[in-house]
């Protein structure tokens, strides 16, 4: 199945992809690594008359470390996380999640600005920046630079506050404390598919009490979420299997999940609770 | 989205196709995959991957495995690419195909072209591949344990094949 036809941009700059996009708007789409966007393109799901190719545009590959955050530039690719893209406990988190974007072809071209941008409330990278409070800078050219937290950023299912004329530049996140523990789980067909269901918790343990804990779930609900209540619940505590449970329990009393096929939302309660169990077990115990 | 659609301007472009240097005339919407079917006559890369994903179109672009399903033509313009059709000679790829005929996984199966090429692109990027690796690159392709379980041995014959080879 070919795509519609469309009329092919390779800009060399960001800027270039800006003034493009500025001009044709809605009619527009960024390609990065396509991922997603050819099989919707393939499926007349999406059917720009523009395609503004990033791939030649320079130095937007290496995410970097400055001031206490990790800045992922718009082409660093799923694989570029694989074995920790920075020193200390987020290299190890990046590392850990980066293989549920895909198989390895996927993981080759896809990137995670794009993973972003397309706010598959599955994804993992998705999961990860509302988790670890990532902000997010998107760019246009009438009204310059914006940065959104992530937990603001996506509005639903593939739908997020940027506007057609803007584009992700670069997400940021902060560098967690040295210390920090994280866990991670998902339940899907396969290990590198997306989930129905995800949970990533982060949390510091000190005397035996958990704090700034973190615990966001994914795939279930629209779009990424923490869990305050919850966190408020694991941080009151001492770490244990007893609160865990309670925990999971509260988690999927609070998810209201969306429709997806072959499961109902008394399963995805159940499915959430699970996940969100195994990973505080992982993040706590 | 606007009432008229484009009226496409066809794109010149040259690459690197298992060895050989190829120039050729694509629509910006000729994927990766259709180029090499239609306009470089190399039958070996499925059209399409079937499932959600492509798996069976993976070829090397610049070494990296990719799905050329996945990929527009005219992005690969400067590449070298290598297929499933390439020549033998070819250390790590020859290495793949003795070991996927050596354990009997399936010829006649599409998706067997793509196998080949992932556990090319894999080896290539680390020829010391775990099980683990080896269980991460078919997570999820199989319908039937035999299937899995032949490729997957396949996968590691092949990497003490390529590293006998080196």
């Amino acid at each position: 199945m070919r795509p519609a036809a469309f009329y092919y941009h390779a800009p060399a700059t960001i800027d270039e992809a800006l003034d493009l996009l500025a001009v044709h708007g809605a009619d527009a789409r960024i390609i990065a690594g396509g991922q997603s966007l050819v099989p919707a393109m393939s499926a007349r799901l999406a059917r720009p008359a523009h395609l503004i190719d990033i791939n030649r545009v320079a130095h937007a590959e290496r995410p970097a470390v400055a001031a206490g955050r990790l800045r992922i530039p718009p082409l660093a690719r799923h694989i570029d996380f694989e074995s920790g893209v920075v020193e200390g406990p987020l290299g190890h988190i990046l590392a850990a999640l980066h293989k549920h974007a895909g198989p390895l072809p996927v993981l080759m071209r896809g990137t995670f600005c794009g993973a972003i941008a397309h706010a598959d409330p599955a994804s993992a990278w998705c999961l990860a920046a509302v988790t670890l409070n990532a902000e997010i800078t998107v760019r246009s050219k009438s009204r310059g630079v914006r940065t959104v937290p992530a937990a603001t950023f996506f509005e639903t299912i593939e739908v997020t506050v940027a506007e057609d004329d803007e584009m992700v530049v670069e997400v940021q996140i902060p560098l967690p404390d040295q210390f920090v523990r994280f866990g991670f789980s998902k339940v899907a067909p396969h290990s590198n598919h997306y989930g129905a269901a995800s949970c990533l918790c982060v949390a510091e343990i000190d005397d035996r009490r958990a704090f700034n804990v973190r615990l966001g779930v994914g795939a279930v609900e629209d779009v990424p979420r923490r869990l305050t209540d919850v966190e408020e619940l694991l941080e009151r505590a001492t770490p244990g299997i007893a609160v865990i449970r309670e925990a999971a329990a509260l988690a999927a009393s609070f998810v209201s999940p969306i429709e997806q096929p072959g499961i109902n939302a008394r399963d995805q309660r159940e499915l959430t609770q699970t996940v969100v169990r195994h990973a505080l077990e992982e993040a706590l115990l | 989205m606007s009432g008229s659609r484009p009226v496409e301007r066809k794109i010149r472009m040259s690459f690197e196709v298992n060895g050989e240097a190829l120039t050729i005339v694509v629509e910006p919407r000729t994927t990766l995959a259709d180029a090499l079917r239609e306009a470089c006559g190399l039958a070996g890369t499925p059209h399409t991957g079937g499932g959600e994903c492509g798996g069976s179109t993976t070829v090397l672009v610049d070494g990296e495995p990719v799905f050329a399903s996945l990929m527009f033509a005219v992005q690969a313009h400067g590449t070298s690419v290598r297929t499933v059709d390439a020549p033998a000679g070819d250390r790590v790829l020859d290495a793949v195909r003795s070991a996927f005929k050596e354990h009997g996984a399936s010829r006649s199966d599409p998706s067997m072209a793509g196998y080949v090429m992932q556990s090319v692109g894999a080896l290539e990027r680390n020829p010391d591949l775990d099980d683990e690796g080896v269980e991460d690159l078919l997570a999820g392709g199989f319908s039937h344990e035999g299937q899995y379980d032949s490729v997957a041995a396949a996968i590691r014959t092949a990497r003490t094949l390529a590293k006998r080879a080196a």
